[in-house]
């Protein structure tokens, strides 16, 4: 039986033989920490303690947790700051380099590159450069030019607004490049015979831009706007680096509140539970991220 | 005429903005390098000096002959080498089931497989530390390796596909006609025309691997393991009150590998970040 078991699934012919080291890993990294965080959600379990009893108290503790509605807001604005700027500069960017390249002009390429520096390097540099940028000691450029012009220097990184607007700058910094590049693709694959065709009739080229290239582009928007998303959800290095999270819980996102709860105050259920909460707002993003790309297929 | 002259207006448009976005863009690295080449009195004094006043390659010396800072490096490249490599790897024949093989499911799976790429790592790393933890097998290069590999399956498997679907099916028929069988087949006929596409996804793993921050944040501890990407924010923490010249000429030393890099491989990267967002 066993011999015939082998035959029918251990042949070269078999799809799942193909895909049993990526199902392995993906299963092993990912799909068992996914059920395992889950469960420890239902617990009481402390970092450095072995035994731990199911509760559901954990869960209803969350949502009186000092600072899990101010991160949440935190969240939400970084998030809504960020992909707001990275999706109307990215679009800038992708209009404007598409119209360049088509005529030839010098200069695009490098400017392209430098777009795109910023989303290669590690997210620490990125923070480590713009706090050098903002950074109220001796250092900072900012605050350097504000005082050599003799005006007073700006709380860039330790007023709690303030922190929030640096933390959403620098991240649209890192990230524009993404929007742009995708953008610049689906620019590029729009019908020229509309904007031929609307030339004709006298049409301006931003109100091409309007009503014809915005209406074309609507799906890959919308999927850029949720991959922009779930990607400034999950990072956190530029935070760290920039602000550590303050003052006080200014900056502090989701993300970064997860990684203190756990493993500064070691309470690894009640981490466990925002991180279940985290992870429902990015499945609910990406149901409508499969959605648009069925969408966009038919 | 009036055409011709619209266009000339929209050119000198294009400059303007190309100057406003290259200075957006450069600036917070250039200010980076300029505090790298610089003395410890030029930071306190110079103020405003974008080209510091005696420019030094000194703070560099320095870093590099900190301790563990070329450990750092040589933990990150380590890290991102056998990471790339498995996650190509790996991904080859499940790329080349993608592409083949038509089985019941095979659509589901592929978008599945992305849907694993949605889930931030702190999510994933929470239950994997408790566990690692538990087993001993914290601070161990190899398991940090497989997460890397992990991590990058979706995005692998995706641009390896793509790199499949263009190697012609007549090529491996042909072949499996005159014997082969397929799996000869494809390390006769396949393999050899995949290499470009290999290499491809081989190098955006480097890339990526060599930014990657969280994985080797949580489940390494020892100063001895530590990638650059985490070894720049213990560096920065420690500088802290002053030797700020010093972390930025380790930050610069940090961005140089990606750069250098991508500037050579520029065209494939692009092509790589559109991977899944408009193919679909």
């Amino acid at each position: 039986m066993l011999v015939n078991f082998l035959k029918k699934w251990v042949n070269e012919e078999n799809p799942y033989m193909w895909l049993m080291p990526t199902i392995l890993l993906l299963g092993g990294f990912y799909l068992w920490p996914i059920i395992d965080v889950i469960r420890i959600s239902f617990t009481n379990a402390h970092l450095y303690k072995r035994t731990y009893n199911f509760t559901f108290d954990t869960i209803v503790q969350a949502f009186s947790t000092s600072g899990f509605f101010e991160t949440l807001w935190v969240t939400f604005i970084y998030v809504l700051a960020s992909v707001v700027g990275q999706l109307i500069l990215g679009l800038i960017l992708a209009v404007i380099l598409r119209r360049a390249t088509d005529r030839r002009l010098p200069g695009t390429t490098l400017i392209k590159i430098a777009i795109l520096i910023p989303w290669m390097m590690p997210g620490v540099s990125a923070g480590i450069s713009w706090n050098y940028l903002l950074s109220e000691a001796s250092v900072g450029f900012f605050n350097n030019a504000l005082q050599s012009f003799g005006y007073e220097p700006v709380r860039f990184l330790s007023d709690k607004t303030n922190a929030l607007i640096s933390v959403c700058a620098a991240n649209i910094w890192k990230g524009t490049a993404f929007s742009m590049i995708v953008f610049y693709a689906a620019v590029s694959t729009l019908p020229s015979n509309l904007y031929a065709a609307s030339a004709v009739d006298g049409a301006k080229p931003w109100q091409q831009l309007i009503f014809i290239t915005l209406p074309q582009m609507k799906t890959i928007i919308t999927i850029v706007l949720i991959l922009i998303t779930i990607g400034t959800l999950n990072s956190l290095e530029i935070i760290l680096a920039l602000t550590g999270g303050g003052p006080g819980r200014s900056t502090e996102v989701m993300s970064l509140f997860i990684l203190n709860t756990v493993f500064v105050r070691g309470n690894i259920a009640l981490g466990s539970v925002f991180a279940v909460i985290l992870m429902l707002i990015c499945l609910a993003l990406t149901f409508a991220y499969m959605r648009l790309i069925e969408l966009d297929k038919e | 005429m009036k055409q011709s002259q619209e266009s000339l207006l929209g050119d000198l448009a294009t400059y303007f903005f190309y100057m406003v976005t290259g200075i957006f863009f450069i600036f917070p690295i250039l200010w980076s390098l300029s505090v790298a080449l610089g003395s410890q009195e030029s930071v306190l004094f110079d103020g405003l000096r974008i080209f510091p006043k005696n420019p030094t390659l000194e703070n560099f010396k320095a870093v590099l002959a900190f301790p563990v800072f070329d450990l750092y490096l040589w933990n990150a490249l380590k890290l991102s080498f056998f990471g790339a490599l498995g996650a190509s790897l790996i991904c080859l024949p499940s790329a080349y089931a993608f592409s083949r093989f038509d089985w019941k499911g095979r659509k589901t799976a592929l978008i599945l497989i992305l849907v694993f790429k949605m889930f931030s790592g702190i999510i994933i790393l929470v239950p994997l530390y408790r566990y690692l933890r538990m087993l001993g097998l914290l601070n161990s290069h190899f398991v940090v390796i497989c997460v890397y590999i992990g991590v990058q399956i979706p995005m692998t498997t995706w641009l390896l596909k793509g790199f499949c679907d263009k190697v012609p099916k007549s090529l491996e028929e042909s072949a499996m006609i005159d014997g082969c069988s397929r799996l000869g087949a494809v390390f006769r006929v396949v393999l050899p025309t995949l290499i470009s596409g290999f290499m491809a996804a081989f190098i955006i793993n480097i890339i990526t691997n060599w930014g990657t921050f969280i994985i080797p944040f949580i489940l390494l501890s020892k100063e001895k393991l530590l990638p650059i990407a985490v070894g720049l924010l213990r560096f920065q923490n420690f500088y802290e009150g002053g030797g700020q010249e010093l972390v930025a000429a380790a930050s610069v030393l940090s961005i140089l590998p990606a750069i250098i890099i991508f500037v050579l491989l520029q065209r494939l990267i692009i092509k790589s970040m559109t991977t899944g967002a408009v193919k679909g």
